[in-house]
């Protein structure tokens, strides 16, 4: 099919931005409250704006309802902790914040005490929230935990990971408190233990060892795990997605015809998505041990006016089709995904069980878009 | 002490000459394989030329695996033939393929010999063409970031 052209033909003057309006000109990062109500956002730029949705996915229905400024430079992650409560940001002015919702109805920053000299790029809440992760440019990844005599978080670099380049993605393993998988644009994916004696008494995996050690073709630019633990995926800028089996240690590597991806999330133990430059979340699909690529979630069927009818999407082909022979390229209407630009950030929106049954993407074409995980499923089998 | 690191010196680039030889000569067996299914089989014929694809880094011997590919792909030039062949590789071979159309299309040895009867832009294309559709711009991102690349 050749519905992956689509990246090289998205126009922005046909835009159908009255369909999926936009948030802002840019967001580089966003994360979901635990009862999905609010939402916190990075429009690009050095500050977080927390918005309440009350269940709806028109982003002009919702209101926001602060503002958190105290970061210097553009914040690249956000993490909410669904239990406690807390946000966690991380900027490249190298600092991260734990924010606190106070009495007063306003959150509260405490500075985290990362000791990096270079941006922090990405941060992650454990399972049981009682510490995090942050991955930086420093090469290093910092688990901080909070020193209640000092009333601080505290955080401790692992020192014996040699990463020889920046932390792009990190993701726990959700079973134990413990694992944490990371990826770099060292072409590396590793799995490396974060125990630490002060808040964990068993020691399944000790501070600052590499369990296991994957190598890709391209920047590794996210890591995730399945819901159960049992799969680690990380999608590489060579266009292939990678998968472990983390009870054989086993990798498989799946080829993709599209753009590389930048984000993944596993929507079960048996299907994951993957979304990045080529606009549009695409899944895969588990067959015993083998993943294989279904197809993209968005073919571009959106038109200014339209309803997304197929008879568009079928003339769409025709032209690249006459395209291909004649050798000109007159195109009138550009396939037009639901977002414009590379998607830069993929969460879990709704679950059913462990399952994720809706997630969202955001993008730095502006737009925080919601996606049913059955209908990706659908979508993609075309 | 010193005559024994003179001797390592030598020894790694005796290696890399042995193993340049060792990836000429299964070239050789490629090449007489692939000429074997050219006239019968034209899937069999292109699945033999993509097999086992160099990893000497040594250009001249890049230059030749990609001539006994380009044997092949310049034998069918009808396109609907081109679109039944690509159809019949995995992913892999697609791959594969992708990265010596466009070592094909350096040319860069034919320019210096002089010897444009052997080169046909057009034809290279045409698989480029059908190869992309079929493929994806992940195979070309794959060629690129492929620092082993046939």
């Amino acid at each position: 099919s050749l519905s992956w052209f689509s990246h090289t033909h998205n126009m922005s003057f046909n835009s159908p931005a009255s369909i999926f309006p936009v948030l802002y000109s840019v967001i580089s990062c966003h994360a979901w409250n635990g009862d999905r109500t609010q939402v916190a956002v990075c429009p690009g730029n050095s500050q977080i704006h927390v918005y309440e949705t009350n269940g709806e996915q028109d982003v002009k229905k919702w209101k926001k309802i602060h503002e958190l400024t105290d970061h210097d430079h553009l914040v690249t992650c956000i993490d909410w902790a669904p239990k406690t409560n807390r946000i966690l940001s991380c900027s490249q002015d190298r600092n991260a914040y734990v924010w606190d919702l106070g009495e007063n109805g306003k959150w509260n920053p405490s500075l985290v005490l990362l000791r990096i000299n270079r941006a922090a790029v990405t941060c992650k809440w454990s399972p049981e929230e009682n510490k995090f992760a942050v991955g930086s440019g420093a090469k290093t990844i910092t688990v901080c935990y909070f020193e209640s005599d000092q009333n601080w978080w505290v955080g401790k670099p692992t020192k014996k990971v040699r990463f020889r380049s920046t932390v792009l993605s990190l993701a726990w393993q959700p079973t134990n408190n413990q694992v944490l998988a990371s990826a770099s644009s060292d072409f590396k994916c590793r799995v490396i233990g974060a125990h630490l004696k002060n808040l964990e008494k068993e020691k399944i995996a000790p501070f600052s060892k590499t369990l296991q050690e994957y190598t890709a073709e391209g920047w590794v630019h996210d890591v995730a795990f399945s819901p159960s633990g049992k799969y680690l995926g990380f999608v590489s800028h060579n266009s292939t997605l990678t998968v472990v089996n983390m009870d054989t240690k086993e990798a498989v590597s799946v080829p993709y015809p599209s753009l590389p991806a930048t984000r993944l999330l596993f929507l079960s133990d048996d299907n994951v998505v993957i979304a990045g430059h080529s606009y549009s979340p695409e899944l895969f699909t588990r067959d015993g041990d083998n993943w294989v690529y279904k197809g993209r979630c968005d073919h571009g069927q959106y038109k200014a006016g339209g309803t997304g009818n197929r008879s568009s999407v079928r003339s769409a082909f025709m032209k690249f089709q006459k395209i291909d022979s004649v050798g000109t390229q007159n195109i009138g209407h550009a396939i037009q995904t639901r977002h414009e630009n590379s998607i830069n950030g993929l969460q879990v929106y709704k679950k059913d069980g462990d399952n994720v049954t809706e997630f969202t993407s955001c993008g730095i074409d502006g737009r925080l878009l919601f996606w049913e995980a059955k209908k990706c499923i659908d979508e993609a089998k075309l | 002490e010193k005559k024994k690191k003179t001797l390592n010196i030598m020894s790694s680039v005796e290696k890399k000459e042995a193993a340049i030889a060792e990836a000429q000569q299964k070239i050789e067996e490629r090449k007489a394989k692939v000429k074997n299914l050219l006239g019968s089989d034209a899937l069999g014929a292109l699945k033999a030329s993509l097999e086992d694809p160099p990893k000497v880094s040594d250009l001249d011997t890049k230059r030749k695996s990609a001539e006994v590919v380009g044997e092949v792909l310049y034998k069918n030039t009808d396109k609907d033939d081109i679109e039944k062949l690509i159809n019949g590789l995995n992913t892999k071979e697609q791959d594969i393929l992708m990265q010596y159309l466009y070592r094909s299309m350096e040319a860069a040895h034919i320019i210096t010999n002089n010897d444009w009867k052997q080169y046909n832009s057009a034809i290279l294309f045409r698989w480029h063409a059908t190869l992309l559709s079929i493929a994806g711009v992940g195979s070309i991102v794959r060629t690129i970031s492929n620092k082993k690349s046939a």
